[in-house]
C-alpha cells in the first residue's frame, strides 16, 4: 500500500479534473459507479489496485460520512494527502451541486405556476416512500439474531415514538440509540445498511 | 454577530453535525434537518423533499442536496456553506481514515450492527414527520405504501421514483 502511495502522487490540478469529471459522470450513488470508477482509478489512471478500491470503498461505507464523498476524500488523501482530500472533495460535489442550485433557482423562480405545487406534493409522497421504504430495508437487511432483532426493533420504533410523540430530541434520542445499541447489539458478518442510499 | 451571519453559522453547525449521521450511506441527515428548519416552519416541507429529490436525480454523490436546503434556507450564501459543512467532517474523517485504515476500522466496526438500526429509525422520523407536514388522501396512502413496497422488495431507484412520482404529478394537473 505504501508503494502504491508513492508511485501514484498527483498534482492538485490532475487530482481537482479527475474528480470533477467523476462528479459529472457518476450517477446513482457509489455503488451503482463501481464500473466506471474502477475503469478510470484502476485501468486507466492506475491510482489503485482493485483490492485497493474494494477496501476503500468498504471503508468509506464504515466511516460517518456521505459514503460517495467519502470514497474520494480517500482515493484524494491517498494520492494528493491532505489538499488532495480536499481537492476531491469539492471537485466531486461540483457539477451536481451547481446542478441542484440550478433547479432550485428555476422552483423559486417558476414558484407560481399551478403545476409545479402538484409535481412537489407527488414528490414529496415519493420522497415518503423513498424514506420508509429505506428504512425497512435497513431494518431487514441488518439480518441478526432474536435478542439483536429485538433491540433494533426497539431502537427502530423508539426513536420516531420519542421524537415525534414526546417531542424529545433526535440528536438525543439517536446518539443514546447509537452507544445503547453499539453495547447490545454484535455481527461482524452482515454490514446490512451499507448499499441504501 | 447579523441575523444572516448567524444563519450561516447555524447551517454550517447543523450540516457538519448531520453529515455524521451519514453512517453506512443511510439517510439520517434528513431527519436532523427536518428536526431542525422543517418542523420548526422555517423550511417549507414541499422545498425539503424537492430538494432531495433533485439530490437523486444529478451526478455524483447524492449528498449535494444539502446545497439546495442551504439556497432555501440563505440563498448563494447559504449553498456555500453547506458545500462547507458537509465537507469538514468528511475530510477530517475520510483523511484520518485512509491514514489509519487498519486501526480505525475496528473501532468503527463496533458502531456499525447497531448504526443500521439507528439509521432506519431515523429516516422513519423523518418520512413521518414529513407526512405529519402534508395532509395525505386515502388514494395517496396506497400510492406512498406502493413505493415502500417497491423500494423495500425491488430495489427501486430513488432517482426513477423522484422522476416518476413528478411524472404522475403532472399528469394529474393536466387531466385536472
Amino acid at each position: 500500500m505504501k508503494n502504491q502511495n508513492k508511485q501514484s502522487q498527483l498534482p492538485i490540478q490532475s487530482i481537482c479534473w479527475l474528480f470533477f469529471v467523476l462528479g459529472c459522470t457518476c450517477f446513482g450513488g457509489m455503488w451503482a459507479a463501481i464500473d466506471r470508477l474502477q475503469r478510470e482509478l484502476v485501468e486507466r489512471r492506475k491510482l489503485l489496485t482493485t483490492d485497493d478500491q474494494k477496501s476503500l470503498m468498504l471503508a468509506a461505507a464504515m466511516i460517518p460520512a456521505p459514503k460517495f464523498l467519502a470514497f474520494a476524500v480517500m482515493v484524494g488523501y491517498r494520492v494528493g494527502g491532505i489538499w488532495g482530500a480536499v481537492g476531491s472533495s469539492v471537485a466531486i460535489l461540483l457539477p451536481g451541486t451547481l446542478i441542484v442550485i440550478a433547479a432550485c433557482v428555476l422552483t423559486i423562480t417558476a414558484s407560481e405556476h399551478p403545476a409545479l405545487a402538484i409535481v412537489q406534493r407527488y414528490v414529496g409522497l415519493g420522497v415518503i416512500g423513498l424514506l420508509a421504504g429505506n428504512a425497512v430495508r435497513m431494518f431487514v437487511g441488518e439480518g441478526l439474531d432474536r435478542d439483536s432483532i429485538l433491540f433494533g426493533l426497539v431502537i427502530c420504533l423508539g426513536i420516531p415514538v420519542y421524537v415525534i410523540l414526546h417531542e424529545g430530541s433526535l440528536i438525543i434520542a439517536a446518539c443514546a440509540s447509537l452507544v445503547l445499541g453499539s453495547l447490545t447489539i454484535r455481527s461482524d458478518t452482515r454490514p446490512g445498511s451499507a448499499d441504501v442510499e | 454577530m447579523s441575523n444572516n451571519a448567524s444563519l450561516l453559522v447555524e447551517i454550517l453547525a447543523v450540516i457538519a453535525f448531520s453529515t455524521l449521521f451519514s453512517l453506512g450511506g443511510g439517510n439520517g441527515q434528513l431527519a436532523i434537518i427536518q428536526d431542525y428548519w422543517v418542523d420548526p416552519g422555517i423550511l417549507s416541507p414541499a422545498l425539503f423533499a424537492w430538494a432531495y429529490a433533485i439530490g437523486n436525480l444529478v451526478p455524483g454523490p447524492k449528498c449535494s442536496f444539502v446545497a439546495g436546503i442551504g439556497y432555501f434556507l440563505a440563498g448563494f450564501p447559504g449553498a456555500l456553506v453547506c458545500l462547507v459543512g458537509i465537507s469538514i467532517p468528511t475530510v477530517i474523517g475520510a483523511s484520518l481514515a485512509a491514514h489509519w485504515h487498519d486501526h480505525l476500522k475496528r473501532y468503527v466496526a463496533l458502531f456499525i450492527p447497531a448504526s443500521g438500526y439507528v439509521i432506519a429509525g431515523m429516516m422513519l422520523t423523518a418520512g413521518t414527520g414529513l407526512a405529519l407536514n402534508i395532509t395525505i388522501d386515502p388514494v395517496e396512502y396506497v400510492f406512498v405504501a406502493l413505493i415502500v413496497l417497491g423500494v423495500w422488495l425491488k430495489r427501486w431507484d430513488p432517482g426513477v421514483v423522484v422522476l416518476c412520482s413528478a411524472g404522475i404529478g403532472v399528469l394529474i394537473h393536466l387531466s385536472g
